[in-house]
């Protein structure tokens, strides 16, 4: 490219940047005259912060002033995308999004489009598979596309820690653009094996240009063998010494809910991220962490690419990781503008667990797929979700899932019509390899995030080395090279028995079913997809502990299961817990939910528990046949419809007074549903569940 | 790699004509129309005339551009001008979008770029050949010839009842049946010989991705026995120029073509048949005798044929016109180049299936060569197994009868 443009660049990058005396950074120039004047395709791996928007901005401004159309970029953040437009328009671009946040703009930037008046379209992957957005404003953009963008383009590698679907569609596209139109791919988080899949599925003939990945502000540590409570108390010990606000994650919801909590009872401003969280309400959250009005975040996976806190003072994991990629990804968000900047990860004896589930859950079993393609491939004019869930043992998730997965087959075995799939003219079976090798590659992953957690030498240059810059050296800062911790953890398990008494003692609510399942429970009349009439509803319940977590936790199950008898202890906690709620109208009766498989279990805790709390004990249940374990059933129809006709209600002098409903689990939350309901039409005042654990979530 | 790319990325000619000649994004209100065959046909001589292909436009500045319309014959320059070849070719987004969305639906492209483009089109089409061909199925089925069926859509029961007996003779004959994938003849024709294990080509009129999801069609074209193909827009509906234009097609892809039922004097059936008999390029034979179709009849007098019982004497008569001559002449090539590989190969007895496999043939490419190699005597079977009758070298692996086929070819 000649000098002018380049001094015109170089205008622009000063502009942009407010520095008189801005030059490109290393690779920035080459990479935008690559784009520009040899309409490459690029695909650029460089650490957040490095400056990968400069070379779009500056590519499509000499672009445009070139008569090109406008760019397109892609990008998997509506948070990242306001920052994006900022930017932008300190180059004197006109830059603007199309998201379901402006749906009231949408008219207007449509018809800026048809006019040629926007240089950058900004948009979300997903909004690249809608129709109505590909009809009014892709016929107009596409019909002169100047350069197309990738942000974060690791997603588009199911190898990569966050796959996103929709990005195999970006992937299809970048792969059937012409030559004549630019492509730049970028991440800042991608191991090998994911930029050679990512190159690959981009096509070819990309060019890889990568970069030193080290953050040098960032002091990494290790903390390891840790109980819960533990962590706890060293969550609330440590983070109030460090200056500054960071990020707490967790892997599931029901975590990032408890140490929120126990982060706010120990006085530090607190506030959870997750799936659970309204999107407007995670978005308020992240701003209060931007302009540091609460200390910490306490978030799952859903706060991820796009959050750009440039002086977020820490990074501190609960739970260890999937991945290191994951972990890099998650801890680089800390220090990208200060000097130092903590990364800690605390492991937990939980972490397989969950983890392995997540595994296990990547891909749609085989079994599922092949269900769903038989019964699309015999119907006449196709299946939807909701028919799909009614028919097949798995959860509306899960089938969701499935599909989402079978349309983003290439080619794909579906083909949707209106809301309906249909079976497309190609022949597919299972990717049975395919899902053997993601779930061994996962494994592999994993069993490197727990070498990295045992590790004797540097940690950065460990994380540097497993995402390819094998040139990284040790980097002085980390817990190995110093040979110290890099918080000051000193004295925090003098809390730990208070965190434990934290996690005894939260309250944890019972959500409460209000709608029957898809395809109702017929024997009983409840109707398919209809409402749960207010009389027939239980009340908000309660539960003990959660699943599993915490000594409470543990103790329940290893007393369900191991003794097959819920101790006195446990009787009297529960009885504790369930005089501190104190629901009103206060119940008059206790009864225990009945079981094939354990059949004493319950009424003998209900009954035990009734005395503590002076109630009478009825025997107001009856099974009327034997039915599956509820567990062993994986969607809400199929566990409500074991349960259809399966109760009997023995009436007892009373029962028009409110009632405690009393039951091991909580799960699916069906079968209190149900038994509330067929109560409630004997004749029952209102029905208050309790628990003496509730399954956590799982993200 | 775990994920396998079904999908490869199309050559710059390929993209290039496709920019140029292909309807996308139809609910645009303004911009350039896409090429018609006989212009883009001229585009590509000045190109040649210049050593350059279709896919040199995605690089070729401005002032070349204007040189290379300058250079095309008066009477298209006033439609080809530089500013409409720019603005059809700007549109690699929407080319993108298109192709991602067909790639999905299992739809593969052939340009007039690509080798394997059918050579019948080529040959008989000349410069009307159309530059795209979209198709799901076999690819290989539109170098396979065969029978051309066609007729009317609404039959009475004696035509219907002879389509299907066609239908079902061809595929115990090895012969493709070659429609348009219409209600009616068409359809049938298709279908009994795909049903009765033979190949169907189905050259169709409208939307080719809703057809191929039509149950009866799908499930043959996902066991390899149907293939459709259009040249229209894959998600375009039903217009009766489409059909018109089809017809040419069907005619062509074919060795010879029988009509089952036509009305006379009108109808997409009559002027197919009349046109193929007019360019005498197949020879076209025509159902007698039936009453109710006093179109077949008056075929007669345009020089159709009238259809012999033993419908296989349709192909071994030697009666013909001298561009059918041509036609067979090169698809025999093939076949010679063939022959001496798989003689080869069944050195050792195989199974019609170990041939299909070795050699990358579709079951029934292997089944029609080694159906005509036994005729011949180059093969001899007993049970499943083929063998060949003159003993020669040893077997080489199968790699390397990839490489000689390819290499033959």
């Amino acid at each position: 490219m000649n000098d002018d443009a380049q001094n015109h660049a170089r205008g622009l990058l000063r502009a942009a940047t407010g520095n008189p005396a801005a030059i490109f950074r290393d690779g920035q120039w080459n990479a935008i005259s690559a784009l520009v004047s040899e309409c490459s395709r690029l695909l650029l791996v460089r650490k957040t912060g490095w400056g990968k928007s400069i070379v779009y901005f500056v590519a499509t401004a000499l672009l445009r002033k070139a008569g090109l159309g406008p760019t397109m970029i892609i990008s998997p953040l509506l948070a990242l995308m306001r920052n994006q437009l900022a930017a932008a328009a300190g180059l004197g671009l006109r830059a603007v999004t199309i998201n379901s946040t402006n749906k009231d703009d949408w008219q207007a930037l449509y018809d800026r489009i048809d006019r040629n008046e926007i240089d950058l379209l900004l948009v979300s992957p997903e909004r690249l598979a809608n129709r109505m957005f590909l009809e009014r404003a892709g016929t107009e953009l596409f019909a002169r596309l100047g350069m197309f963008v990738v942000d974060e383009a690791h997603c588009i590698s199911d190898w990569g820690h966050d796959f996103r679907p929709h990005y195999r569609k970006i992937a299809s596209f970048v792969r059937n653009l012409p030559n004549n139109v630019p492509v730049l791919a970028t991440t800042a988080t991608a191991n090998t094996a994911v930029i050679e899949d990512v190159a690959q599925q981009l096509a070819g003939d990309i060019i890889v240009n990568r970069g030193p990945l080290g953050r040098e502000s960032l002091k990494l540590g290790v903390v390891s063998n840790l109980s819960y409570a533990e962590r706890l108390a060293w969550l609330a010990h440590v983070i109030p010494t460090i200056p500054g606000s960071g990020i707490v994650y967790t892997l599931t919801k029901g975590d990032a809910n408890l140490v929120t909590a126990w982060l706010q009872s120990q006085g530090i401003e607190a506030q959870s991220h997750h799936g659970d969280v309204a999107i407007p309400d995670r978005e308020a959250r992240e701003d209060a962490l931007l302009r540091d009005e609460i200390k910490v975040l306490v978030a799952t996976s859903t706060l991820g690419m796009g959050f750009d806190k440039p002086n977020l003072a820490f990074v501190i994991h609960f739970q260890s990781t999937q991945s290191v990629v994951h972990y890099y990804q998650q801890v680089g968000r800390a220090g990208r503008r200060l000097e130092t900047a903590i990364g800690v990860m605390l492991t937990g004896s939980e972490d397989d667990d969950i983890i392995d589930y997540f595994v296990r859950k990547a891909l749609p079993p085989n079994e599922l797929i092949d269900n769903i393609l038989g019964r699309i491939e015999t119907s006449d004019s196709g299946l939807s979700v909701n028919a799909l869930s009614g028919a097949i043992n798995a959860s509306q998730g899960e089938i969701e899932k499935a599909i989402d997965f079978l349309e983003l087959e290439e080619p794909s075995p579906v083909i949707k019509i209106g809301s309906a799939y249909s079976r497309s003219a190609i022949a597919y079976t299972y990717p049975i390899e395919r899902a053997r090798a993601l779930a061994a590659r996962r494994r592999v992953e994993r069993a490197i995030v727990k070498d990295y957690a045992v590790l004797q030498t540097c940690l950065m240059q460990f994380l540097s080395r497993e995402l390819g810059d094998i040139d990284a050296a040790p980097c002085g800062r980390c817990s190995m090279c110093t040979g110290s911790e890099v918080t000051d953890s000193a004295g925090f398990d003098t809390r730990a028995a208070q965190a434990e008494d934290f996690i005894s003692r939260r309250e944890i609510v019972l959500p409460q079913r209000k709608q029957w399942p898809e395809g109702g429970l017929p024997t009983y009349g409840y109707g398919s997809n209809t409402k749960i009439a207010k009389v027939l509803r239980a009340e908000g319940g309660r539960a003990l502990a959660l699943w599993r977590r915490g000594v409470i936790g543990r103790r329940v199950r290893e007393e369900k299961y191991t003794h097959g008898h819920f101790s006195d202890q446990t009787v009297l906690e529960a009885a504790e817990r369930i005089r501190s709620w104190d629901p009103q109208p206060a119940p008059r009766w206790v009864c225990g939910m009945v079981s094939d498989r354990y059949p004493a279990l319950v009424p003998s805790f209900a009954q035990r528990l009734a005395d503590e709390l002076g109630l009478p004990f009825v025997n107001a249940l009856r099974k009327t046949r034997e039915t599956d374990e509820q567990k062993a059933r994986e969607n809400s129809s199929f566990r409500a419809q074991n349960l259809d006709g399966s109760i009997e209600i023995i009436a007892f002098a009373g029962i028009e007074e409110p009632g405690f409903l009393i039951d091991d689990t909580y799960d699916s939350g069906w079968t209190i549903a149900v038994v509330a309901a067929r109560l409630r039409q004997a004749g029952a005042g209102p029905i208050f569940p309790f628990t003496l654990a509730k399954a956590a979530d799982k993200e | 790699m775990s994920t396998t790319l079904e999908s490869p990325r199309l050559s710059d000619d390929a993209s290039a004509i496709l920019l140029l000649c292909a309807t996308l994004a139809q609910r645009r209100r303004s911009g350039e129309p896409p090429l018609s065959v006989g212009d883009y046909s001229d585009l590509m001589e000045s190109l040649r005339a210049r050593s350059l292909r279709p896919g040199s436009l995605l690089r070729t500045d401005r002032s070349t551009l204007t040189d290379i319309v300058a250079s095309l014959p008066p009477k298209s320059q006033a439609r080809l001008s530089t500013d409409r070849i720019e603005q059809l070719l700007e549109r690699g987004g929407q080319l993108a979008l298109a192709l991602s969305k067909w790639s999905s639906m299992g739809l593969w492209i052939l340009t007039r770029a690509d080798a394997a483009y059918p050579s019948r089109y080529k040959q008989k089409l000349g410069r009307s050949a159309p530059p795209i061909i979209f198709g799901i199925g076999p690819q290989a089925f539109l170098e396979m010839g065969g029978l051309a069926v066609v007729g009317s859509r609404d039959l009475e029961p004696s035509s219907e009842e002879y389509t299907t007996q066609v239908g079902e003779w061809a595929a115990s004959a090895g012969i493709q049946i070659v429609s348009g994938a219409a209600r009616g003849v068409d359809a049938i024709a298709m279908t009994s010989c795909s049903a009765n294990g033979g190949s169907a080509l189905g050259v169709v009129a409208e939307s080719l991705i809703k057809l191929s999801t039509r149950r009866d069609f799908r499930d043959h074209i996902i066991a390899q026995r149907m293939t459709l193909v259009s040249s229209y827009d894959p998600e375009a509906g039903f217009s009766p120029a489409a059909a018109m234009g089809r017809n040419r097609w069907v005619y062509a892809l074919a060795d010879c073509a029988i009509v089952v039922a036509s009305s006379e004097g009108r109808g997409g059936t009559w002027a197919g048949a009349v046109e193929a008999l007019k360019k005498r390029d197949v020879r076209v034979f025509v159902r007698t005798g039936n009453p109710d179709r006093p179109g077949n009849e008056a075929l007669l007098q345009h020089g159709a044929l009238p259809a012999p019982t033993d419908l296989s004497e349709m192909f071994r008569e030697r009666a013909t016109p001298s561009n059918a001559a041509k036609t067979d002449r090169a698809a025999s090539d093939v076949f010679a180049a063939a022959t001496p590989i798989i003689v080869a190969f069944l050195q050792n007895a195989a199974t019609q299936k170990d041939v299909a496999e070795a050699l990358d043939l579709t079951p029934s490419q292997a089944k029609l060569w080694l159906m005509r190699l036994c005729e011949s005597g180059a093969l001899r079977k007993s049970g499943p197994l083929y063998r060949s009758v003159v003993a020669g070298e040893s077997r080489p692996s199968a790699t390397e009868f990839q490489m000689r086929l390819l290499d033959g070819s």
